[in-house]
């Protein structure tokens, strides 16, 4: 999922979507970046994936954990599926003291800075 | 002593209650004998001809054990409320086919047994294909996981669109339509089935403007993209020729009309795409004129399952929704067969024999055909996440062309899977999703307005037994 094209998750979405893929038995695991290249696979690991975690508030706790040690990064929630060995949910949080970039009506490009500030962007 | 003459059919070829050996290959057929055929001899015809036998006694029956290589009829029912029509089931020893060879299983069991005169009408409905004869084939230069990984693309349908109109675009008008697609928000465009190399857009210079709207549709994005090229061609070595050049331009993903250039050119080429890493997309252009009648051809299970063999990463598999024939509980057995490992028969999904694929590449089915945003919910719903949507004139149809078109398809698929992971049901709450999500996106909005009622429900010209046709 790529969040440009809706809204950024507000806190309760996003315990619902946490909520959910554990609900399917999914392993979450946090990841980030500070150069997103879409050829780069590897984004650097935010500790080890959360094997056997079930609770919903440890996993929100990472991901707030990541965004708050890595401004400016891009942090990607992951929920794992290790019998197909896939990414069964992708889901991208947010820079954190960086700029978001956020695609709005007519194709143009906004930028959501850290306050909360919109700056446009042409394309 | 050679005893010269015609016998029955059955004398040799109808064996009912045989067991079935695991090592068998299964086949269900539909038919119809002539009047004065009986069932049971009709489907004893149908095991010799496509066997060993042949209309009279040969003395060369005798140089070899007939009994090691014959086909059996082991089974026959009446169809279900079809008059004169009945199911026959017949066991093919493994000796008979070739191995890592669909033509051999074509020609033998999909041969001359279907223009016999003894059979009025004969449908090949489903094929059980023994794990022995699976394990001599390597299946999807990908797969479904791969494909995944490699574009890094989780968690989510893949969205595509056909590149219109179909025919007649110069390259770089082509290539313009292309970037408008990708930059807007699909990540794949495609070639029609029919386009190879006209007059009007040679293929070389098709590659060459398409993959500058892929690099910079890329760019624009910070996505992976790309565009199936066609590289359906007069012979194989063309056709390895265009393969080479869009591998050389740095193209992540080919396409080839796998009918249409046969089953052999087509093991070639997913061979080829296996070695050097590149991604198949399949069209099954001409099945409809083998599959689409319920009384006689060949099911497009048996289609799907020969393509599953010979190797491909994408299948169209039909859309339900869309323009185009597919029965929902047919699709639904379809696409169990491309994706799942292993599938259980089930009569009322078409599936007449458990299949195990042994870790063959899952498929992406394609639902392609007529379909818009308004059909995402439900499309959601019957595929899942490991599909491709291809919204052709419903992406490039859009009031305000064909960027605001992909962005209106990318925002309704992204709104669907976030509220299914939010624990929303899309079958009640669709409608409510995209209404919501077009609140926000003035793209959405004015392609929910343009095809608001647009559906396409005719009946099924195949219907699956039990429902009137």
């Amino acid at each position: 999922m790529n969040v440009r094209y809706l809204p950024e998750l507000s806190a309760e979405a996003m315990a619902a979507q946490v909520t959910t893929a554990l609900a399917r038995g999914l392993t979450a695991s946090v990841e980030f970046t500070l150069d997103a290249d879409p050829r780069d696979h590897y984004w650097r690991l935010w500790k080890l994936p959360m094997f056997g975690v079930r609770d919903v508030g440890a996993v929100l706790a990472e991901v707030r954990a990541c965004v708050l040690a890595n401004p400016g990064a891009l942090v990607r929630l992951v929920g794992y599926d290790p019998v197909r060995q896939m990414r069964a949910v992708s889901i991208l949080v947010g820079r954190a003291g960086g700029a978001q970039v956020e695609r709005r009506a007519g194709g143009a490009q906004v930028e959501r800075r850290a306050g909360g500030a919109l700056v446009e962007r042409s394309q | 002593m050679f005893d010269a003459g015609v016998r029955e059919y059955r004398e040799a070829y109808w064996h009912p209650g045989y067991a079935p050996r695991d090592t068998d290959v299964l086949a269900a057929f539909r038919f119809a004998p002539q009047p004065a055929v009986a069932p049971e001899e009709g489907i004893a015809a149908v095991a010799a001809e496509s066997s060993t036998g042949t209309w009279t006694q040969v003395w060369t029956d005798h140089l070899t054990t007939l009994s090691r290589y014959q086909a059996r009829a082991y089974h026959v029912e009446p169809a279900p409320g079809r008059d004169g029509e009945y199911l026959g089931f017949v066991a093919y020893p493994l000796d008979l086919f070739e191995e890592g060879s669909v033509p051999s299983m074509m020609a033998s069991i999909a041969g001359n047994v279907f223009g016999f005169k003894a059979i009025r009408s004969l449908r090949l409905e489903d094929l059980r294909i023994p794990l022995a004869l699976v394990k001599t084939f390597a299946g999807a230069p990908n797969g479904i996981v791969v494909e995944r990984d490699k574009l890094d693309k989780h968690g989510r349908p893949l969205v595509g669109a056909t590149l219109k109109p179909k025919l007649g675009l110069s390259a770089r008008n082509y290539g313009r339509a292309c970037l408008e697609l990708l930059a807007g928000g699909l990540d794949f465009t495609k070639d029609d089935e029919n386009i190879t190399s006209q007059p009007f857009m040679r293929w070389g210079d098709r590659y060459l403007f398409v993959m500058e709207a892929v690099r910079k549709a890329e760019q624009e994005t910070g996505e992976r993209k790309g565009h199936y090229l066609n590289v359906t061609a007069p012979d194989c070595e063309q056709m390895l020729e265009r393969a080479e050049f869009a591998k050389s331009l740095g193209a992540p993903i080919i396409m080839h009309d796998y009918l249409v250039g046969g089953l052999t050119a087509h093991l070639t080429l997913a061979n080829w795409c296996r070695r050097n890493g590149m991604l198949l997309h399949v069209h099954r252009a001409l099945h409809a004129v083998l599959d689409r009648q319920k009384d006689h051809g060949i099911h497009f299970r048996v289609l799907a399952k020969w393509l599953r063999l010979a190797g491909g990463d994408h299948l169209h598999a039909g859309t339900v929704v869309g323009k185009l024939e597919g029965d929902a509980n047919a699709t639904a057995g379809i696409i169990a067969l491309l994706r799942d490992d292993t599938v259980r028969a089930n009569r009322s999904l078409g599936l007449y024999f458990d299949q195990e694929w042994a870790s063959l590449p899952a498929v992406f089915p394609v639902a392609s055909g007529g379909i818009h945003v308004g059909h995402v919910p439900a499309l959601i719903s019957l595929f899942g996440d490991d599909c491709v949507l291809q919204f052709g004139g419903g992406s490039a149809g859009h009031p305000q062309g064909s960027r605001a078109g992909a962005t209106a398809v990318r925002v309704a698929v992204d709104a669907c899977v976030r509220a299914r992971g939010e624990g929303r049901d899309l079958v009640a709450e669709g409608e409510r999703v995209l209404k919501e999500a077009a609140g926000r996106s003035a793209e959405l909005a004015a392609a929910l307005e343009t095809w608001a009622g647009v559906s396409f429900d005719y009946a099924a010209v195949d219907s699956m037994d039990g429902v009137p046709a």
